[in-house]
C-alpha cells in the first residue's frame, strides 16, 4: 500500500505510514475471501493518493504557484492560512463491479479478477506404512504484476506449504460438536522438517487490465493445485484414488490395503 | 488466612544486561513476568504448551520456552530476549537477515525463530541446512516461511562473520 501512495504521490514508500488497522473501528465486513486486499485495498488507496495528488494541485493553483513548482506542502500552507496549518485530505472507495449469477448459475463477471496457477510434485510411498513424502514440489502462478517481488514468492511459497499440511495431515477431529484436537500438541501444522527438500516457485509476470497498477491478488494461488498434484501422484506410484483429504498415512495405507484385497478393520 | 503457597518471592536477576528484581508467585511463568513487570512483549505465548517456540528466551545462554519456564527459576539468572538484541539502533545480523530475506508474513512468531537462530549461531557459526533445520525444528510459523527463515539464517552467519573479520 505505502508503495501505491508513493508510486501516486511520487515520495518515497518508506515516507508513507500506514496507519495499524483495529477492527474496534472498521465496519463489518462478510469475511476474508479471494485474496482480494492487494486488488481492493490497492484500489481505494490509488484513488485516495489520486484525490490528495488533486488537491494539492488545486491548492497550488489558488496560490498561483507557477507550473511544476515543488514548493513543500509545509510553504504552501503558511501561504494560504497565514500560519503553520492545514492538511490536505485524500478519500478513495473502490467497490468492484459485480453480477449476480443467474438462475442458471452463470456470471458475465463473478469476480474482478482470475487466479491461474499449476503445482507438480514428486513424492515417495512408503507402502508398509502409508507415508507419503514429497521430495519435489514446483509451484507455477500467473501472479498479474508482483507489486513486491519478494512478497509475493513468499506468500506463493508460503501458501503452498499452508496448504501442504491440510493436504497431509491436518484434520478437525469433532466428537458431539466439540473439537477435540484443538491443540498444537494434537493437531500438527506443518514445521520445518515438513518442507520438501526440492521446492520451486516460478510466477508468472501478466498485466490485470482492471487491477491497481497491473496487479492483483496472489495470497491464495498457491494452494489450488498442491492437493490434487499430491493425489494424482499417489495414484500413479501405487494405483490407488484418494479423494478426501488429508492425505495422511492411514488414509494411504487402508487404500493401498483395499485395492490388494486385504482390507483393514475399521479400528 | 492467607494461603502461603502462593505468596509472592523475591527473585533477582539480570534482564538483558541489567539487574533487576522482581516479586514473582510461584505459578507465573516468564512470559506473563516479562510483559507484565518490564513491558517487554516480544516472547509471546502462543500455544502455551511449549511446542510452537513464539515465546524463546534465552536463560544463561540457553534457549527456553517462556511459557512453560516458571518466572521463580530465573533468580540470578542472566536472561536475555529479542529486544536486547538491537545494540543502539543497529539491529543484529540475524534480524537484518531476515528483513532481507523476506522471512517472516505476519511476524507473529518471528521473536522466537531469532532467539533460536542467535543461539545455533553461537554454537554452530557456520551451520549446514540439515542443522538449521534440527535447530528450528521447535519453531512453528503458520505463513510457513521456512524456506525464506533458513535463507536468513546462512545470510546472517556469513554477515556475523563478516561482522568479526571486520572488528579484528
Amino acid at each position: 500500500m505505502a508503495q501505491m501512495v508513493g508510486e501516486v504521490l511520487n515520495i518515497s514508500a518508506e515516507s508513507v505510514r500506514i496507519v495499524p488497522r483495529d477492527t474496534d473501528v472498521t465496519p463489518y465486513d462478510m469475511g476474508t475471501l479471494g485474496s482480494r486486499s492487494l486488488f481492493h485495498m490497492g484500489h481505494a488507496v490509488r484513488l485516495a493518493a489520486e484525490d490528495a495528488r488533486t488537491k494539492i494541485a488545486e491548492l497550488r493553483r489558488e496560490l498561483d504557484e507557477p507550473e511544476g513548482s515543488n514548493t513543500p506542502l509545509a510553504d504552501l500552507f503558511r501561504k494560504k492560512y497565514g500560519m503553520q496549518a492545514g492538511n490536505i485530505i485524500g478519500t478513495g472507495i473502490f467497490k468492484p463491479d459485480y453480477i449476480p449469477p443467474d438462475a442458471a448459475g452463470l456470471s458475465t463477471n463473478a469476480t474482478p479478477f482470475w487466479m491461474v496457477a499449476g503445482t507438480g510434485v514428486e513424492i515417495e510411498v512408503d507402502t508398509e506404512t502409508g507415508h507419503v513424502r514429497i521430495t519435489r514440489m514446483i509451484n507455477v502462478a500467473d501472479v498479474g504484476k508482483p507489486v513486491n517481488p519478494k512478497i509475493v514468492e513468499t506468500q506463493l511459497s508460503g501458501a503452498a506449504l499452508m496448504q501442504l499440511g491440510f493436504s497431509m495431515f491436518e484434520k478437525m477431529q469433532i466428537d458431539g460438536g466439540q473439537v477435540t484436537n484443538a491443540s498444537l500438541a494434537d493437531y500438527k501444522i506443518p514445521g520445518i522438517h515438513d518442507v520438501p527438500l526440492v521446492m520451486e516457485n516460478e510466477t508468472v509476470e501478466t498485466v490485470q487490465e482492471n487491477g491497481p497498477f497491473g496487479a492483483k491478488g496472489v495470497g491464495e494461488l498457491a494452494t489450488f493445485g498442491l492437493s490434487p498434484a499430491i493425489a494424482n501422484a499417489i495414484d500413479d506410484a501405487i494405483g490407488v484414488r484418494l479423494t478426501e483429504l488429508p492425505l495422511n498415512a492411514e488414509a494411504v495405507f487402508r487404500a493401498f490395503r483395499a485395492k490388494g484385497n486385504k482390507p483393514l478393520g475399521d479400528d | 488466612m492467607t494461603d502461603m503457597s502462593i505468596a509472592a518471592r523475591t527473585i533477582n536477576f539480570t534482564l538483558n544486561g541489567r539487574p533487576v528484581t522482581a516479586d514473582v508467585k510461584p505459578h507465573h511463568n516468564v512470559v506473563e513476568l516479562l510483559q507484565s513487570q518490564f513491558a517487554l512483549f516480544g516472547a509471546r505465548e502462543s500455544c502455551g504448551q511449549g511446542l510452537c517456540g513464539c515465546c524463546t528466551v534465552l536463560v544463561d545462554g540457553k534457549p527456553v520456552s517462556g511459557c512453560l519456564y516458571l518466572a521463580a527459576f530465573l533468580d540470578g539468572a542472566e536472561v536475555v530476549t529479542v529486544e536486547n538484541l538491537a545494540e543502539q539502533g543497529k539491529l543484529d545480523p540475524i534480524q537484518d537477515a531476515f528483513i532481507e530475506c523476506g522471512a517472516f508474513q505476519c511476524g507473529y512468531c518471528t521473536p522466537g525463530f531469532i532467539m533460536m537462530s542467535k543461539a545455533l549461531l553461537v554454537q554452530h557459526s557456520d551451520p549446514d541446512d540439515q542443522q538449521i533445520r534440527d535447530y528450528l525444528t521447535g519453531n512453528l510459523c503458520r505463513c510457513a516461511a521456512y524456506p525464506e527463515i533458513v535463507n536468513a539464517v546462512k545470510m546472517a552467519a556469513r554477515k556475523s562473520k563478516a561482522g568479526s573479520t571486520d572488528q579484528t
